[in-house]
């Protein structure tokens, strides 16, 4: 993982600030002993890393990093040996001040001017508007494991670049996924700010000195044990020593300096106005205009996925945006205020806090990952995601249902918490009509009804795929689910209407499903869920909490039409279980010529601890066992004569 | 290339076309070549003040849609050629000048040379020792990341050594200096990595450098030196693919080898014990070569060693539910050049199913779940019909051999049948021999061949079709003694 850029990023709607390690510090931490054996889980061991950010009296901020990391192994090159330190290319420059690679002989190699380059951030190049988030991208030369890499740089404000009020505020995490020796952040500012922050998982108390006008924070780490990364584990902002800090004095304050640059980016012009009109032309209802808009907001402004803050939190015109046709989230959320407001209706934006790790109670935007639109209606409240055009529309996913959320008024912010979704809304329902003959073919239909995130997952899957594509991934899936199984029919119901889940359905066969051992058929039955992305418990134990990430329920119907001639031998049992945050439950019944099983599996959100996760497993792998999948079928013929006497 | 100029131009894609032109203009006294591959267009040329303008139509054209293992666009849409470069050895001619001053020598790589390849006694283990270090030991960079490198010039290989990075052409002209330090004639080779590039006109749109070693009979061998988590010097993205070998004399493009299914192997050895309880345990070992190799490393090597467990600890869960690894040993990954080889241990609770009489089982090698490589790179295979050829990564061989021991007190009532296929390039032997004790249990799947059209897909289907049904029979059990 490249530091650099997970301590910067946070740091981006800063305006940042350097240490001053002096040789002979990085003297010491070069000479000190740092082998594989020490650590066998790291490629590489960060001996020091120090960032300083200075606020100086106008509200601007420098920043500056130290980094100096030891690589261990091979598979640390890739990661670490090309830094890429991002930076708003509009308001700030960025600075080499030192960059060379340490080799394990004792020479330094410096990178060659053309090495060190400005790119535009990926997700923002081919958007113009956007070309400010930029990267400056070092290439070390002469990396090899046993080497070291160092880089010195500074963020600094351009020269008149305008100051647009923004508070102070970051996070910094003093550990990462690698062993860490020594990990610094300092925060200077001006004697008499306000300066708040909050400290997270045993981060520990700041160093504050005073130096003739400025004070400074300095939050300090030694000797991090590495965070190995497990797939479902909580966030890294859950596991290490982390500071959050805003120079805002509260929740009010911030807002009151977002609803200025929201209402000012949202007045709408003469040509939102015509637009707002020819989209809600013939609807009368503010619910029915509202929905109009935020459809087209949503799915014909094309989405430049940068995150949050990574070119600031003001939007820009609205008027802009709408002769674009695309827009990061913010700028979503501006545009669809303007189209609100030349209806004379009101939105307003919503910073929704995504991420698991517990809040801070300050205000800080950096505790805000994604951006919400509210609108007050006669008949309620409702919210639209804007940004995701691929999800139902006024339905919010799990990530964002239920967050911690701060809402930008004309008076201001308010902390609210996002409506809840109901786990029915999350939810699969398969249902399985089959019928098998005495040759052990198969015949059979599936259809699907899809909701919240499984809804949204399946048109994301389907997205952009004409209907012979579609056959294809169909195809495909129905191939893995069973060798030979082939797509007879297929019924997709249009993905692009957000107002209906999706449904499938799904008409296949299968000769020889069955396989003919002497008088016995064995049918191995097909994963009811098989086309629902069933959650799976990747590990069977974990040393990490783990996170389950929201409420759903799946739910499968399977009726087996069974051929005549064969007795049942065995079928699944039925079982109910439950452990956590998982429960799980089928029935199973077998007349003369069907089988049915009713299969379910619901779980909700929650952090389930190390210990607790075995038992989880468990149940998750009990209702995933083979003997929940086989039907046994013995030619009667071979039942009558056992039962013989 | 100065005063040239070339262009192969896809005429379809994969949206619908109402009209597509392209116009070329050129000095009349520059001649100028052109094609239509796989399909037509109306061309039409005209000639005023001492330049000739070609133009090219084609009219509606509907899109072309993707399906799932299809070779490249440009392999199957129709393509425009044009050309003014006379030849395929005038490009040869060009590159192999562009990068002469490139593979100049130096003391540092002279000395480099000599010491990876003390000790070696044969050319072949010289060679593969220099390959080796180039690909392992020079980080290959993107484009982007390393400053000046658009373009075709190589980096002085010194340089490139000095750096310890490089984008493709930097770490062939380094290996091309190094092979020639112990005296053997290497050059410099462009190829379209992942396309078959068409032949009949030399067209300037290579992606991709490699290496081209000239061998005893006057034929070259290539090497691909950026590929650095493959064990074959030739890795499978620029085997059957054409490359031009840049000479000073000049050279014709050429086909670059396929490899044999049987440097594509995966071979697995399982040894099971069922219990009368119901669980099972089994001691396994998979060998990787070729494809199989460099997926295993591209997947493993980037991670911790408690990463690499997790992943096949989660692979195996997947596979065989409750399934608990233990005992993983992981070599090669890290050795440049050798296979990769993975031992572990699974005990899985619950697999054995007490039906009526009869304890039935499905043990992890017969029931198709230590080999998901295999199968991932064979599941484009999965419709009835195709509109466009299925075009595998590489040819494949997979061999199991499962040992399978019965539980005390109990007899086998029946298995799994066996059998043998042969379709085309395909083939398929399964094996279920009762043994003493228990049964022995294996299987060898050999597809030799890459891309498969018509007949050839059908018997490619109809082969893992089989495959497929592998674990669909059981091991069914029932209480008695062995006569």
């Amino acid at each position: 993982m490249n530091r650099t850029c997970c301590l910067l990023t946070l740091a981006l709607i800063i305006a940042w600030a350097l240490p001053a390690a002096d040789p002979a510090r990085i003297a010491a931490a070069l000479a000190s002993p740092v082998t594989s054996a020490q650590h066998p889980q790291a490629g590489a061991v960060v001996l020091l890393e120090e960032t300083v950010l200075t606020l100086d009296g106008n509200g601007r901020c420098t920043v500056e990093g130290h980094l100096l990391v030891r690589i261990l192994q091979e598979r640390a090159l890739g990661g670490l040996c090309d830094q890429r330190i991002p930076f708003r290319g509009d308001r700030q420059s960025c600075t080499i001040l030192a960059a060379r690679t340490h080799l394990p002989s004792g020479q330094s190699l410096e990178p060659e001017a053309g090495a060190i380059m400005d790119v535009a951030a990926p997700e923002a190049a081919a958007a113009s508007p956007y070309s400010s988030a930029r990267l400056k991208v070092v290439a070390f030369p002469g990396v090899v494991p046993g080497a070291a890499i160092e880089l010195k740089f500074r963020i600094n404000p351009l020269p008149g670049a305008a100051d647009d009020g923004q508070p102070f505020m970051g996070e910094g995490l003093l550990a990462g996924t690698e062993p860490s020796r020594e990990t610094t952040l300092t925060l200077r500012v001006p004697a008499g700010t306000g300066l708040r922050y909050e400290l997270f998982n045993g981060c520990p108390a700041p160093v504050i000195r005073r130096a003739g006008a400025t004070v400074g924070y300095t939050w300090t780490t030694r000797d991090q044990e590495q965070i190995v990364v497990e797939p479902g584990m909580v966030a890294l902002e859950e596991l290490v020593p982390r500071v959050v800090w805003s120079t805002a004095k509260d929740t009010g304050e911030l807002g009151r300096w977002l609803a200025r640059g929201f209402r000012k980016a949202a007045a709408p012009g003469p040509e939102v106005r015509s637009q707002a009109l020819a989209l809600t032309r013939g609807l009368a209802s503010p619910e029915e205009q509202v929905d109009r808009i935020a459809r087209f907001v949503t799915q014909e402004i094309r989405i430049i996925p940068l995150g949050l803050g990574q070119v600031g939190y003001l939007p820009g015109q609205a008027s802009r945006i709408l002769a674009n046709r695309y827009a990061d989230p913010q700028d979503k959320v501006a545009l669809f205020m303007a189209l609100l407001a030349a209806l004379k209706l009101e939105a307003e934006p919503v910073f929704v806090r995504v991420t698991r790790a517990r809040p801070a109670q300050l205000a800080s935007l950096k505790e805000y990952q994604d951006l919400l639109a509210r609108v007050q209606l006669p008949s309620g409240e409702r919210f639209y995601h804007l940004g995701q055009d691929l999800a139902r529309l006024g339905r919010l996913l799990p990530s964002h249902a239920g967050r911690p959320a701060m809402l930008v008024s004309r008076k201001g912010g308010r902390a609210l918490r996002t409506p809840a979704v109901d786990r029915l809304q999350q939810c699969l329902r398969a249902s399985w009509e089959l019928e098998l003959d005495a040759q052990g073919s198969l015949a059979g239909r599936l259809k699907l009804n899809l909701d919240g995130l499984f809804d949204k997952a399946l048109r994301t899957w389907l997205a952009g795929r004409n209907a012979e594509e579609r056959q294809g991934l169909f195809q495909g899936v129905l191939d893995g689910l069973r060798k030979g199984m082939q797509l007879e029919n297929i019924q997709v119901s249009d993905g692009l209407d957000l107002e209906r889940p999706v449904q499938v359905t799904l008409a296949f066969r299968c000769p020889r499903f069955a396989c003919r051992q002497g008088d016995l058929l064995i049918v191995n039955l097909p994963d009811p869920f098989a086309l629902g992305m069933a959650p799976i418990l990747p590990l069977p134990q974990v040393r990490q909490p783990f996170q389950v990430t929201a409420d759903c329920r799946l739910e499968a119907a399977l009726v087996l039409r069974l051929p005549k001639g064969f007795r049942v031998l065995y079928r699944p049992p039925s079982s109910a279980d439950r452990q956590g945050p998982f429960a799980t439950g089928q029935t199973c019944a077998t007349t003369a010529d069907t089988l049915t099983l009713e299969r379910r599996i619901s779980w909700r959100e929650e952090v389930v601890q190390p210990e607790a996760y075995p038992g989880l497993f468990q149940v998750f792998t009990r209702s995933q066992g083979p003997g929940n999948s086989l039907l046994l079928l013995e030619a009667a013929t071979a039942a009558s004569r056992q039962s013989a006497p | 290339m100065d005063h040239a100029f070339s262009l192969a131009q896809p005429l379809q894609g994969a949206l619908p076309s109402l009209y597509t032109c392209i116009q070329v203009t050129v000095p009349a006294t520059m001649p100028l070549a052109w094609q239509v591959h796989r399909g037509a267009a109306a061309c039409s040329k005209r000639e005023t003040e001492g330049r000739v303008t070609w133009r090219w139509e084609v009219g509606e054209l509907p899109p072309i849609s993707a399906e799932p293992g299809m070779p490249p666009l440009a392999e199957i849409a129709p393509l425009l050629a044009v050309s003014t470069i006379p030849s395929w050895r005038d490009i040869s001619r060009w590159y192999a000048a562009l990068a002469k001053d490139s593979s100049q020598g130096a003391p540092a790589l002279e000395e480099l040379a000599r010491s990876v390849t003390a000790g070696l006694q044969t050319r072949e283990a010289r060679v593969r020792a220099l390959h080796f270090w180039v690909a392992a030991q020079i980080r290959y960079v993107e484009t982007t990341c390393a400053g000046d490198k658009a373009g075709f010039s190589p980096a002085p290989a010194s340089q490139t050594l000095a750096r310890r990075y490089g984008v493709c052409r930097d770490k062939a002209q380094l290996l091309v200096t190094l092979l020639r330090a112990i005296g053997l004639e290497a050059h410099p080779a462009l190829i379209t990595s992942g396309i078959r590039q068409d032949v009949a006109i030399p067209v300037l749109q290579f992606n991709h450098a490699i290496v081209a070693l000239r061998d005893g009979d006057g034929s070259f061998s290539f090497l691909d030196p950026t590929a650095a988590d493959s064990s074959q010097v030739l890795p499978w993205m620029v085997q059957d693919r054409f490359a031009l070998v840049c000479t000073e004399a000049g050279e014709d493009i050429q086909t670059t080898p396929l490899a044999p299914a049987s440097e594509n192997r995966m071979d697995i050895t399982a040894a099971t014990t069922l219990e009368a309880d119901g669980s099972l345990r089994s001691d396994v070992l998979m060998e990787a070569s070729g494809i199989h190799d460099l997926l295993l490393r591209q997947n493993l090597k980037g991670l911790s060693p408690a990463e690499r467990e997790n992943a096949i600890a989660g692979i195996l869960a997947a596979a065989i539910p409750g399934a608990q690894l233990s005992q993983l040993r992981i070599t090669g990954l890290d050795e440049p050049g050798a296979w990769a080889r993975i031992a572990f241990s699974l005990r899985a609770p619950a697999q054995g199913i007490q039906a009526g009489p009869y304890l039935v089982f499905t043990s992890p090698g017969q029931g198709g779940c230590l080999d998901p490589i295999s199968a991932q790179l064979l599941a484009a295979a999965s419709a009835a019909q195709r509109v466009h050829p299925l075009a595998l990564a590489a040819t494949v061989e997979s061999r199991l051999r499962e040992t399978i021991q019965l539980p005390q007190g109990f007899v086998l009532r029946s298995h799994p049948e066996s059998l043998e296929v042969s379709r085309g390039a395909a083939g398929l032997q399964r094996s279920c021999q009762p043994v003493a004790g228990g049964l022995l249990y294996t299987e060898t799947l050999a597809v030799t061949d890459r891309v498969f059209a018509g007949q050839a897909y059908q018997d490619l289907r109809t082969v893992l079709d089989q495959r497929g049904r592998l674990g669909d029979g059981k091991l069914i059990l029932i209480r008695g003694e062995v006569r």
